[in-house]
Order: C-alpha cells, then sequence, then structure tokens
C-alpha cells in the first residue's frame, strides 16, 4: 500500500472517532433503516460474486453491530465481514492467528480482489478498511484508549469493547 | 496505573456490586479487582469500557435499561439478575463438557445452548417497532482466544 492511501485510510478512521463513545457514535441512528437496506442489497451482490451463502450474525457489547460470514466457514478458513457502527466501516477477515493475535485476509485464496470488494462495499454506501491500516496503533481521539498496549484502530471500530 | 484508568475504575463501587448480586459465588482479593468465579471465570477492571469493570459491563444485561435493540442488533436482558453469573457459569460448564468450538470468524465468542429460557431479546421489526423473544442461549466473549476472562455475556435468540 502506498503511503497517500495509508493516510487517506488512517483520515477516515480519524474522521469516526469519538474522544467519549465507545460502542455507538453520539448521533448513532438506532432506526437506520438504510443501513440495513443497504447490507441486505450488498449481501445478494456479494454472494453472486463468490458464490456462496452468507449469513449475518448481530452482535452487542461491540464497535460492530455484526458479521457476514459464509455458511460453509470452517477455524482454518473462513470469509467474514465485519460491520462497524462507526462511519459505515466495514472489514474483511479469513483467519485468525492464536499466536500473533490477530486476523488476516489471504486475498490469494479468494475468489475477488481487494479492490473489488472495497469498490462492491462502495456501491452499497459502505466503505472497505484494509487489515494493514486497521492493525496500525490507535492513535485517535479517545484518551482511555490511546496509548494503550496492543490496541489498535482494529479493535476500536471492529471489535468487542 | 493511568489516570484515566483510575476514573474509570473509581465509577464503579466493586463492593455494593457484590452485595446487590448476594450470591457470594464470585471471590476476589482484595483490592486486586479481579472477581472469579466457581468455573474460574475471571471478571476484571477495564478501562476499554465505560463501566469500567467487566462486571458492570455484563450487568448492563440483566435490566432494560442497560440498553436498547437497533434495526441491526437486539439487546439481550437475563431474567434474573441474581443468578446472571450462575448461568454464565452454567453456559461455561456446558461449553467445556460438550467441547463446542466458538463461532468461525469470532474466536473469542461463544453460542452456548441452555435448553431453556434464560433471558429476553429485545429487537426491532421491520417497522422499527420494539419486539421480544425467548433467548435460549448465552453468547460468552472472552478477552483472549484461549483465555477464562470474561469480556461479556449476555442472552441471545438463536
Amino acid at each position: 500500500m502506498k503511503e497517500h492511501e495509508r493516510k487517506q485510510y488512517l483520515d477516515l478512521l480519524r474522521k469516526y472517532d469519538d474522544y467519549n463513545c465507545f460502542e455507538f457514535p453520539k448521533d448513532f441512528d438506532r432506526y437506520d433503516r438504510s443501513q440495513l437496506e443497504d447490507r441486505k442489497s450488498f449481501t445478494l451482490a456479494f454472494e453472486k460474486l463468490t458464490n456462496l451463502s452468507f449469513k449475518f450474525t448481530p452482535v452487542q457489547d461491540a464497535s460492530h453491530y455484526g458479521s457476514l460470514v459464509n455458511k460453509d466457514a470452517n477455524h482454518s478458513f473462513f470469509i467474514s465481514l465485519r460491520f462497524s457502527s462507526f462511519g459505515r466501516l466495514v472489514a474483511l477477515t479469513t483467519r485468525y492467528s492464536s499466536e500473533d493475535r490477530r486476523f488476516f485476509a489471504d486475498f490469494q485464496r479468494l475468489p475477488f480482489t481487494e479492490n473489488e470488494i472495497a469498490n462492491l462495499l462502495g456501491q452499497h454506501n459502505f466503505r472497505y478498511v484494509p487489515l494493514d491500516v486497521l492493525y496500525l496503533p490507535y492513535d485517535g481521539v479517545n484518551t482511555n484508549l490511546k496509548n494503550l498496549y496492543d490496541y489498535y484502530w482494529w479493535n476500536r471500530y471492529f471489535d468487542y469493547i | 496505573m493511568a489516570d484515566a484508568a483510575k476514573a474509570n475504575i473509581d465509577k464503579v463501587d466493586l463492593n455494593d456490586m457484590v452485595d446487590w448480586l448476594g450470591t457470594g459465588r464470585l471471590t476476589t482479593n482484595t483490592g486486586s479487582g479481579v472477581f472469579e468465579s466457581a468455573e474460574g471465570l475471571r471478571y476484571a477492571t477495564d478501562i476499554h469500557v465505560a463501566e469500567g469493570h467487566r462486571i458492570a459491563h455484563v450487568l448492563k444485561h440483566t435490566s432494560n435499561a442497560g440498553g436498547a435493540p437497533t434495526l441491526n442488533n437486539p439487546f439481550g436482558v437475563f431474567d434474573s439478575p441474581a443468578e446472571t453469573f450462575d448461568l454464565i457459569d452454567e453456559a461455561w460448564s456446558i461449553r467445556v463438557r460438550d467441547n463446542l468450538p466458538s463461532n468461525p470468524g469470532d474466536p473469542v465468542a461463544f453460542e452456548i445452548p441452555m435448553g431453556r429460557r434464560v433471558g429476553t431479546e429485545r429487537y426491532l421489526d421491520s417497522n422499527g417497532v420494539e419486539q421480544t423473544r425467548a433467548a435460549e442461549h448465552i453468547k460468552v466473549v472472552l478477552m483472549n482466544q484461549g483465555d477464562t476472562a470474561i469480556r461479556t455475556a449476555y442472552p441471545v435468540y438463536r
């Protein structure tokens, strides 16, 4: 990833950061129907792109509100999209390494490129953020989270709180 | 400890919480801030959460006032606040006994079938009207994979 692209993504992450809110942004609309409809239309398009079936599972006590995971997922390989409660941000993971204690996205094993998923999400009003950026240390405005050891932008927007 | 961390912990009166729970089944070493259940699950102070302590974080799910559902995700409430931590222990013992795996794509989260109602899941229907349904699973979320430190737990409908 080029430096200016990394900066653009970081600017995006910082744009939706909040000094006080952990789970939802302060202007969060719990009746936001457009996001629900966009996620459903994206899911149909994503299933067509991958020729796989996906299931959305909502989560609570997290800075993301749910995950879209392929129905035939297993623990060594899955396609999981997490939808953040902040800024319509979305992250993709395919593998978790307990050794590294982090997720990875192995695009060489996927039937689509990183650009394709970013574009498809964009067509449905979501914003894809690469893991390379999300696993940069959190340096936002939430002072409770800043300067914590092992705390990344991933944790800020896509993890349980 | 960072000032911010201490400020959060000060929000929580642990003695009040334990008195209120009334079960006496969570034990702690005075001053450590870590409570341990009979099944070995640990609940600790944590500056990542607004409540400042994982016990308080879980206790959000013992009252309707603890949160609200959205169109995108529900909110689970345990039926019996006083039995909440015993139920989580029971769920964990089922997970261990049956060797239940974590959710694919979510290695710290386990959705454990309890075989009976343990709470209510509040959700918004397609018209945005709040509804409820019986929750017979407990979702347990650990701090880290392979850990016994609790991040959160709540009843879910599956």
